[in-house]
């Protein structure tokens, strides 16, 4: 689909002029009713503007540091992987303006203050993964990464990423995922920043015909996280995979938010989303699935289940079907409930300990949606979550 | 000493009372079993003897070796020697076999003061155990109870008391879901463990059991009382003229 040609300085100027007119969402927007981020509204943040000197001799490591990526001279990849500033590559950023949501309150707060970003092309199948670090710091600092990647056709490529870091300072990150025809695409994502930051991220995917994105998230730190994932699945026989853990505690809020829309015949979705909120925690599921006339012979499901280990915690699941097709298999379904008194007396009856039997039980529900994967994506996720379980006052 | 002592036991859910004065003594190497119909407070009788929640205790005491488990948490009572086979075993999606049985028993062994077992060794024991009571490895790869068939829930219930080796043992209908086959599978899984000193309860509605397994004294359980107490011979009359007559004097 050809774009019209916008340099990134005109897509982050335009941000700024929405996002000063706009602001950020109120209690009223739909999108973030159960959203409270009053914090994050009463903030005034300083964007961050650190000078990257760092260098790594890591090979497919990408180094962000409050949102600001170290210099590409200083980068070394795999065969396959091109990496550029966004700045340079009118090609993908005209992508990125073209892609982003109309008037998203997180993708014009983050484009208004961006510098750059980065653009990384993948033309064939890369065998390790790439790995992209976010590190935060600093009280009152907004950070405001932008990647575009793009796979060509063919393409195969394992993304591990991770957001990290401490400070009172909010994360804004925005990417977007490119799938072209027949490519895959295997993201791991855990956003493990310290307990007193803000996280809202935008993650967009586009996907052509037969290609595959799965992606697999560990939501384990940040006082208030949301991710929101919009996928766009453009052309026949594409596949979507989107799965969640997310997890919470004290007065913490958790937001898993996805939109996916069948805008082609026999693409299939897949969601599941697994939460855990402890103490006071609170957090929300909402996932639309939107299946266009023509996209015949979809396949969505959705399936959000939440664990309540305190009477405190509350969950909101949202699930929005919007079908326009007449031949299409579509299934959600959202429980939420605390852990299974059978499940811990049977535990408790062999001899082992009350809090190691909520535990177990507790890993074994998170585990559910990590295990079946494949290393390194699998040890990427499961790691936090053990942290998680482990650091748990029970 | 005795190694159980069931005194008075009264027990209710809510306002209802189903266990309403229970006195039982098992010594060791005893075998004891309570027959009853549908009902009468058998399968009460063994989640409070184990510890489960949701149970009132309005009277009465229980004593193992001596000492009372009324203050004690299921668990405790489970490192204290109690074990329960379950009439229905519950799944554990999502918990690995070896690591719920490697869990158990250590939960023991710490409280023995014996650390924890060495992992290799512990598989070898829990294959060679699982082996006797025709436990393919397959299934104790699996996680736990899930996908299993009836009998072979009963079969890993008896494997979890060989592992544990329990001084008291309690079979709340082991039988159901059984063919004969598995059956006296699992009912020489437990005659095997009766060489040393473990006092074994075994609650059943059918005599069928106690075939296999021959207890040394039969109780009758009706309306949350024990009604009449015997030997085998006991069982033998049940099964020819059913309960009818207990219900009704009870």
């Amino acid at each position: 689909m050809p774009h019209d040609v916008v340099s990134f300085e005109r897509l982050a100027a335009d941000a700024a002029s929405r996002y000063a007119d706009n602001g950020w969402p109120g209690s009223k927007d739909e999108a973030w009713r159960f959203t409270n981020i009053n914090a994050i509204r009463k903030t005034e943040f300083s964007p961050a503007d650190t000078a990257i000197t760092g260098t790594s001799s890591e090979i497919n490591f990408i180094h962000f540091i409050n949102g600001v990526h170290q210099p590409i001279d200083n980068m070394s990849f795999n065969d396959g992987i091109i990496c550029q500033k966004l700045t340079d590559n009118a090609g993908l950023s005209s992508a990125l303006a073209a892609a982003i949501p109309h008037g998203h309150h997180v993708a014009d707060f983050a484009l208004a203050h961006a510098s750059d970003g980065l653009a990384i092309t993948i033309d064939q199948v890369v065998d390790n993964p790439l790995q992209m670090i976010f590190d935060y710091s600093g009280d009152g600092i907004s950070s405001h990464p932008v990647v575009v990647i793009k796979l060509l056709p063919g393409a195969d490529l394992t993304i591990l990423e991770e957001h990290k870091g401490d400070g009172a300072g909010l994360s804004a990150p925005v990417m977007l995922f490119c799938v072209e025809e027949g490519a895959k695409l295997h993201h791991a994502r855990r956003l493990i920043e310290s307990d007193q930051r803000y996280h809202l991220g935008l993650n967009l995917v586009q996907q052509k015909s037969k290609s595959v994105y799965s992606g697999d998230m560990v939501m384990a730190g940040g006082d208030i996280t949301r991710s929101e994932t919009q996928v766009s699945l453009m052309e026949a026989d594409a596949q979507s995979y989107l799965n969640a853990v997310y997890l919470g505690r004290d007065a913490q809020m958790r937001d898993v938010t996805s939109r996916i829309d069948h805008d082609a015949p026999d693409c299939q979705s897949f969601q599941r989303i697994h939460g855990v909120l402890d103490n006071q925690s609170k957090a929300v599921f909402q996932g639309k699935v939107k299946v266009e006339r023509y996209a015949q012979k979809t396949d969505g499901n959705q399936m959000s289940r939440t664990l309540i280990l305190s009477r405190e915690a509350e969950a909101n699941t949202k699930p929005e079907l919007e079908i326009y097709a007449d031949d299409v298999t579509c299934s959600h379904g959202a429980t939420i409930g605390e852990l299974d008194s059978d499940q811990l007396f049977y535990l408790m009856s062999r001899g082992i300990g009350c809090d190691e039997a909520r535990q177990m039980l507790i890993e074994a529900f998170l585990m559910d949606v990590v295990d079946a994967l494949d290393d390194p994506k699998r040890e990427w996720l499961i790691e936090p979550i053990e942290h998680w379980i482990k650091t748990r006052v029970s | 000493m005795p190694l159980l002592e069931i005194e008075n036991l009264h027990a209710s859910i809510g306002d209802k009372p189903i266990l309403k004065g229970i006195n039982l003594t098992i010594n060791p190497s005893e075998i004891h079993a309570i027959m009853g119909p549908n009902g009468s407070g058998k399968s009460t009788l063994s989640y409070v003897l184990a510890g489960r929640d949701g149970y009132e205790v309005t009277d009465g005491d229980i004593r193992l070796d001596g000492v009372s488990v009324m203050e004690m948490e299921a668990d405790e009572r489970a490192r204290a020697g109690l074990f329960l086979a379950f009439q229905y075993p519950v799944e554990l999606p999502g918990v690995g076999g070896m690591s719920f049985l490697r869990g158990a028993v250590n939960a023991r062994r710490i409280e023995a003061g014996l650390g924890e077992i060495d992992h290799i060794a512990f598989v070898k024991t829990v294959r060679e155990a699982a082996n006797k009571l025709g436990i393919k490895d397959d299934m104790l790869k699996r996680a736990v109870n899930v996908g299993f068939s009836g009998g072979e829930k009963k079969r890993y219930e008896i494997l979890q008391m060989a592992l544990l080796e329990p001084k008291m043992a309690i079979l709340d209908e082991t039988d159901s879901g059984l063919d004969v086959d598995a059956l006296r599978i699992v009912s020489e899984g437990v005659n095997a463990l009766k060489t040393d000193d473990i006092g074994v309860l075994v609650i059943t509605h059918y005599q069928r059991l106690l075939d296999y397994i021959i207890p040394d004294h039969v109780h009758i359980l009706a309306d949350g009382k024990i009604v009449k107490s015997g030997d085998k011979t006991l069982a033998l009359e049940v099964e020819k003229s059913g309960y009818g007559e207990f219900t009704n004097a009870a």
